[in-house]
């Protein structure tokens, strides 16, 4: 077949080569890029999953390593065992008072020195915190000290020409102790060093049996138990002689009362608080006494409890980091924490007792050792069937477990100072582990439930991530957090989506075509407004000014809708041709009736302050004054209202319209009147009546949602959320009316319903899902709001329904404490955590938000 | 009218099987118009638009006006104290009990007549005064019932300094070198006038040397001792290159420490120019007449507020805005400019622009154009759509995890060891921070250009296609064309989200002081691993974490009316275009 030719020119029937090749390449570069970008932004989720999830990896803890060397080297039953940072050396006291260094890889002596050559060495005591010492001797002076690793980088000319081949890692001998090659090519010489103080005396000259010390911000304080049967605590005083330049050391202390406390023989534990006010004695069969010794020369016996109210036998009795928290390990391998609690209506002198908060899972057998870390309230745990579990205090979980090579028991235990191993020294010689905690205070137990923090009087959700102190409990309860974002969604959902729905109603419905161009861009406009500006305004001015002038915007939020109905009822008391000739004019009328509204709050604000606060609402929600019927009255208002409202759209109004059918529009307009001021009437009336009652059952609601008025509270950050969610409520929410097909409204018109009667019976039915979606929608960015909760939320983390009182949420949270977390950190990590529950709040309530619109915007287009 | 609506339209009038009649209404009833629930709706709309008229309102008169010149009113209290300064506010408050009986004799009257006047109230007066310096104080409250007399000297002058804010008071004497040679206010007001420019030239030029010169010795000097670093790490402290390289340092070492003395010599003399021309004041300090001495290179303007006409004193107007826009802050951020903010605002939603664009235009066309509609992409659609609502900080704890502490870290490994353990890339700065936002406002663009896309007729690509058109030719002739504007929108409400957002930036770089820009003449001129200032960071940070909140207050609301005007004209600029392309190609809507 031959087509026509009319130009001549040979038509080209094929794409060109360029053509073909450019195409190929574009269509292959947008599939590439479209993807890639589609998944790098799937990538947030992915990732903040990767760094949230390691919190809730198990601990682990290695089969036990045993050094060769180590099985008869080591004293098999010593009095305390210390383990350096680097893992490398150990060190230990024996009973007789002899020092033994050792390296933890052979288990190979290093050096053993007797520290008290001369004198005779009956008891001794260790911190774990900070290397803290004290000694007792037979003549019945006490030794204080301390003693610790240290750690020196050697010069190249000191290094001895055999360790100068040391490859990364090794570990060479020399004198003064051991030197390890760092990865980074340095020497580094490690060591124990042992200081002690020169010998005080005791105040008995009998053998020391028992001690314990503690370093207070005073100085440090003693406890001595001597063979005589006197218990003493002392404080000691340095003070420098300006005369001699010397120091010289004061005891200030007295004699414990154990006298008193009963018979039983001599105790067998003596430990002392961190902060030096309490001394708790303690007996084998499990009675323990406590005595005040805030001021050391007077100790008062506080109280006398039993640890082990069974045949029980206490085995082991130290102290959890912080000296606060008492571990108690039994024969039966049972295992408890204690510590003081505030208590109604119990006797002790400072209104505290000493209580059982946690109580670890048993184990098979006695506990013969408990060593808890010096970092976090981690605690391992050794049994007599060999058995080492390590422990959580603060949830009294049991993190991992493991046993002896040879089933002895262990005698002593260390916990390495960066918790990455378990040392412990049984009858065999040293076992060590290798554990790697991870991040064990961050469990879902202690992240959603309630625990019961060291020194709190019961369980409780609390958030507190960081402290000075070094000794501080990791408070991690996201409780706090999630019930502060949902406060702020609450509130400023309750403001803004009934303003944004019943805006956007109006503006689809009722509005002049040419006037609703103008208002939605309007409205738009806000949705754009950074909301830096907006918690900026929310924190300084509106937080200031709401304080100012509480009652009267509290009353405003009443009068303003009150205003608007009685404009209504007002305008239809106009004859008909006036409001006819006026119906384009009527949002100015209701315009206008929002500032009268707000007028009368104004007048009305300060009026009902005086009549139903006391004449101050501030001082009345803090509770000094005032009965509990005003405040109900006001929180029943709205209550009052509705069931008027309910009550006469059930009962009155049918038989109301049945009776004037018959009237002309004048006087029905009068009568709607009439109907309307006694409905009023009887919503005031019926608050009036439920607070009375409420306040006669003994009722306040002063502590649940109303209380103590903070500056920055959930009122200001409703009301200026509202701004926020707003724009995007109504947005959408109109956008959803306007795409009901205009045929609907012309048939339900046109059957001779009113423009309000086709609203509500044709229009909304249909727009429900696109409405819904747009209220899912404005939940969503409520959650994830940040800068006016931050800024004007008070950051307080709180659980308490309270409108006046600031909240914090998990948002703000992330905002303040995110760049001060050390990455990869517990903290850190928990942070994730909460930025990963907001991803998946918003994206939930997105998707189904979307899927509804999108099966309404299906079912509007088949209409 | 008749009452009986049956005779007049016999038409609808039915008999029903049961023999009943039914009568159908002519007139609705009052209660099917819905009047008093029509007004609730109207009102929740009024409400709303008096929410943003009143915020617009309060935010445009605060900060339009906060740069007007005020009178300076010199008060005489009853005690014969007296203090000079600007009234900022009045207010009225409820006194603790018991707290007039506790005043002198005079003022408790006084305060007693008051507050039978006002019904249990009292009224104060917030005054700035100033003189930091002197009186360790900025504002000070004063009560109504304290205030003998209020009088507006003619030659109270009102003095910005440089450092310990602002001076008021009225000028006695004019020193230079410490000998007087003006001691009438006229005097000295002439003297200054002619002296004050060269002045403000010499704090210039210093400014000039203290950033620019020292700036550079600085870096040469970071680089030499980087360089030498670098060398260590590649060859050891021990090398024969270390050994090369440790001289080469010492003697650029030396060279800077050298050039460094001649700017300070520099800066140094005209520091004593400077200190040679004094201003001295009478201010009040309690109770008494202080002289306060101001240098006049210290002094960024002065003027007697009191003095001046309407058109002095808009030409003070102009010049504060002036340095609002091109300056940099002083006094912690609550006074001087907002140019670094402006700047960094600026340079972040470019960079965020030149990556959200073309992504999301790419990710858009794939969707629309190239990926077969399926489930999939239906999905991918809803997710993309999802990501919108996703709250911004999230996107902000992804960048400081991913960006900053991962690909930057990383970066900082290959590229910057030198510096370690000083991160350079591994820290918030303005790149991660245009990424972070790129990601937070990809689903804006991919939503805008899609719909652009998606009111491009089928017909045209159809067209196309007929005259023998590849996809790309079509895609490229003809579609992207056509969504162009769209794809502006969708860009423009980037810029705007991009500019107004604070939240992710608190986590990856804005910072309270960036001392240097992000762009600057350094070699390679774009820092994009620099700390920068931000409009609505620096909104926060004056607000939130200012020391002296009320000198502050000012500054926040001319930076937040700055930033609305910026974020609302981007708005209105792209609502205006999405109008435009509504007009143009939409045939039916939603």
């Amino acid at each position: 077949m031959s087509t026509p030719r009319f130009t001549g020119r040979a038509r080209q029937y094929r794409s060109g080569a360029t053509v073909r090749i450019l195409d190929r390449v574009s269509r292959w570069a947008i599939t590439v890029g479209g993807i890639g970008t589609l998944v790098s932004i799937l990538l947030v989720s992915v990732f903040l999953i990767w760094v949230a999830v390691p919190l809730f990896f198990p601990t682990r803890m290695s089969a036990p390593h045993r050094p060769a060397e180590g099985a008869a080297a080591l004293d098999a039953a010593p009095l305390h065992l210390e383990v350096d940072e680097h893992r490398r050396l150990g060190w230990l006291v024996t009973r007789e008072g002899t020092l033994e260094v050792f390296r933890l890889d052979s288990g190979r002596r290093l050096e053993r020195r007797p520290l008290f050559p001369e004198a005779e060495m009956t008891a001794a005591a260790f911190s774990r915190q900070d290397d803290r010492v004290a000694f007792g001797f037979v003549d019945g002076t006490v030794r204080l000290g301390r003693i610790a690793f240290w750690v020196r980088f050697l010069r190249e000319a000191e290094v001895p020409p055999e360790l100068r081949s040391l490859s990364a890692g090794g570990l060479g001998e020399m004198a003064g102790g051991l030197v390890v090659r760092t990865p980074e090519g340095m020497f580094r010489l490690q060591g124990v060093d042992v200081e002690l103080e020169p010998p005080i005396p005791s105040g008995s000259a009998a053998p020391v049996l028992r001690i314990d010390q503690t370093v207070t911000a005073a100085g440090p304080v003693y406890a001595v138990l001597t063979a005589d049967g006197k218990l003493r605590v002392n404080a000691v005083e340095e003070r420098e002689n300006l005369l001699t330049g010397e120091t010289e050391i004061e005891l200030a202390g007295g004699e414990v009362p154990l006298a008193a406390a009963g018979a039983g023989g001599l105790p067998d534990f003596v430990r002392i608080s961190g902060l030096g006010d309490a001394l708790y004695v303690a007996w084998r069969d499990g009675r323990i006494q406590r005595f005040l010794t805030r001021d050391p020369r007077r100790p008062v016996l506080a109280e006398t409890r039993d640890l082990e109210p069974g045949p029980a036998r206490v085995t082991s009795l130290s102290w959890l980091l912080g000296r606060f928290t008492l571990l108690v390990g039994n024969d039966q391998g049972g295992l408890s924490g204690w510590f003081l609690t505030r208590r109604e209506g119990v006797s002790t002198p400072d209104g505290r007792v000493l209580t059982r908060a946690h109580t670890f899972a048993p184990g098979a057998a006695a506990v013969t050792a408990i060593a808890s870390s010096a970092r976090t309230r981690l605690v391992a745990a050794a049994h007599a069937d060999g058995e080492v579990r390590l422990l959580l205090a603060t949830t009294a979980a049991e993190l991992a477990a493991s046993r002896t090579a040879d089933g002895r028991p262990l005698a002593v235990l260390a916990v390495a100072p960066r918790e990455d191993a378990v040392v412990g020294i049984s009858a065999s010689g040293l076992n060590a582990w290798e554990v790697n905690a991870r991040h064990p205070e961050a469990s879902l137990a202690a992240l959603f439930t309630p625990v019961w923090y060291e020194g709190h009087d019961r369980r409780a959700h609390i958030w507190q991530s960081s402290s000075g102190a070094d000794d501080f409990e990791m408070k991690l309860g996201l409780m706090p957090l999630v019930f502060g974002t949902l406060k702020a969604t609450l509130y400023s959902l309750l403001f803004g989506v009934p303003i944004a729905l019943l805006a956007a109603i109006y503006t689809a419905e009722f509005m002049h075509r040419r006037v609703r161009m103008l208002v939605k861009p309007a409205v738009e406009l806000m949705a754009g407004l950074p909301s830096v500006v907006l918690g900026f305004l929310a924190g300084l001015v509106f937080a200031p000014f709401v304080e100012q002038v509480l009652p009267a915007v509290l009353a405003a939020f009443l009068m303003v809708p009150l205003a608007l109905l009685v404009g209504a009822y007002l305008w239809q008391l106009l004859p008909a041709p006036l409001t006819l000739r006026f119906s384009g004019w009527r949002f100015v009328f209701i315009a206008a009736a929002l500032p009268l509204g707000i007028l009368a709050g104004a007048i009305l604000g300060p009026a009902a302050e005086r009549a139903l606060f006391a004449g101050d609402l501030r001082a009345w929600l803090d509770g000094q004054r005032g009965s509990a019927t005003g405040g109900w009255f006001v929180i029943l208002l709205p209550l009052g209202a509705l069931l008027t409202a309910a009550g006469m759209g059930a009962r009155i109004n049918p038989w109301f319209r049945a009776a004037t059918a018959a009237l002309a529009p004048r006087p029905v307009a009068v009568l709607d009147l009439v109907r309307f001021i006694v409905g009023v009437v009887l919503a005031v009336m019926i608050a009036l009546g439920l607070a009375l009652g409420l306040t006669g059952l003994g009722m306040d609601p002063r502590g649940s949602v109303v209380g103590t008025y903070v500056q920055r509270n959930a009122l200001v950050v409703g009301f200026v959320m509202g701004f926020a969610i707003i724009p995007i409520i109504y947005t959408i929410a109109e956008d959803a009316l306007s795409a009901i097909p205009e045929h609907l409204r012309s048939a339900s018109l046109g059957a001779g319903a009113t423009p309000w009667q086709t609203a509500v019976r044709i229009v909304i039915p249909t727009a429900m899902g696109g409405l819904f979606s747009a209220v899912m929608i404005g939940l969503g960015r409520a959650v994830g709001e940040t800068m006016i909760v931050l800024m004007a939320a008070g950051n307080t983390p709180l659980i308490d329904w309270n409108l006046f009182n600031g909240f914090r949420t998990l948002s703000a949270n992330i905002a303040v404490e995110l760049p001060e977390a050390v990455r990869n950190s517990t903290h850190y990590r928990t942070l994730f955590l909460a930025a990963l529950t907001l991803f998946a709040m918003t994206f939930v309530l997105n998707t189904v938000a979307e899927i509804v619109r999108l099966k309404f915007r299906r079912r509007s287009h088949e209409l | 009218m008749s009452s009986d609506p049956v005779r007049i339209a016999a038409a609808p009038v039915r008999t029903a099987p049961g023999g009943w009649r039914r009568r159908v209404k002519q007139r609705s009833t009052l209660h099917a118009h819905g009047e008093p629930m029509l007004w609730l709706t109207g009102g929740a709309l009024g409400l709303a638009l008096f929410m943003i008229a009143g915020l617009l309102v309060l935010v445009v008169w605060q900060g339009i006006f906060t740069f007007w010149p005020g009178a300076l009113v010199e008060v005489t209290a009853r005690s014969g104290e007296r203090c000079l300064g600007e009234v900022v506010r009045r207010e009225r408050y409820t006194p603790e009990p018991g707290a007039v009986d506790a005043l002198a004799p005079d003022e408790a009257a006084a305060a007693r007549r008051e507050l039978e006047a006002h019904r249990g109230q009292l009224g104060r007066r917030l005054i700035r005064i100033g003189n930091f310096d002197i009186t360790g104080e900025h504002f000070r409250w004063l009560e109504d019932f304290r205030v003998a007399a209020e009088t507006r000297p003619a030659w109270a002058v009102l003095v910005e300094r440089t450092s310990w804010g602002r001076c008021y008071g009225i000028p006695r004497a004019f020193r230079v070198d410490g000998e007087v040679v003006a001691e009438t206010p006229e005097a000295v007001w002439e003297k200054y006038r002619e002296l004050h420019g060269a002045a403000r030239a010499r704090r210039a030029r210093r400014k000039a040397l203290e950033s620019g010169d020292i700036g550079r010795i600085n870096h040469a000097l970071e680089q030499a001792r980087l360089g030498l670093r670098k060398v260590e790490l590649e060859s050891g402290r021990h090398s024969a290159a270390w050994a090369a390289a440790e001289p080469r340092f010492l003697q650029e070492q030396e060279a800077a420490a050298q050039a460094f003395a001649r700017v300070q010599e520099e800066i140094h003399t005209i520091e004593r120019e400077n200190a040679r021309y004094q201003i001295v004041c009478d201010t009040y300090h309690r109770g008494q007449i202080v002289p306060a001495t101001v240098m006049l290179g210290d002094i960024v303007r002065a003027f007697a507020p009191n003095r001046l006409s309407f058109v002095a004193k808009l030409g003070v107007y102009v010049s504060r805005w002036r340095e609002f826009l091109c300056d940099e802050p002083r006094e912690a951020n609550s006074e001087g400019g907002v140019w670094p903010a402006i700047f960094g605002t600026a340079v972040m939603t470019l960079i965020m622009c030149l990556v959200v664009v073309p992504f999301g235009v790419l990710a858009a066309l794939y969707l629309r154009e190239y990926a077969r509609a399926g489930f999939i992409v239906s999905a991918v659609r809803i997710a993309v759509n999802n990501l919108a609502g996703v709250p911004s900080i999230v996107f902000g704890v992804f960048g400081l995890g991913f960006f900053c502490y991962i690909i930057g870290a990383s970066i900082d490994q290959l590229l910057f060891a030198a510096r370690l353990p000083n991160p350079t890339y591994g820290n918030g700065g303005v790149l991660w921070a245009s990424l972070t936002l790129a990601l937070l406002t990809l689903p804006v663009v991919i939503v805008a250009t899609e719909e652009a896309l998606a009111a491009v007729p089928n017909s045209m690509r159809e067209g196309s296609y007929a005259c023998g058109a590849a996809k790309w030719q079509t895609v490229r002739r003809i579609v992207l064309p056509r969504a162009m504007p769209g794809i502006m929108t969708g860009m423009i409400l980037a810029m705007a989200r991009g500019a107004g957002e604070v939240a992710p930036l608190m986590l990856v770089g804005a910072a309270k002081v960036a001392p240097d820009l992000p762009l600057d003449g350094i070699f390679p001129y774009l820092h994009p691993e620099r700390k920068f200032m931000h409009l609505g960071f620096h909104i926060y940070d004056l607000g939130f974490q200012s020391q002296n909140s009320e000198a502050a207050r000012p500054m926040v609301f001319t930076t937040t009316l700055l930033l609305i005007a910026i974020v609302a004209a981007l708005n209105l600029f792209a609502i205006w275009l999405r109008a435009r392309l509504r007009r143009k190609f939409v045939t039916g809507q939603f």
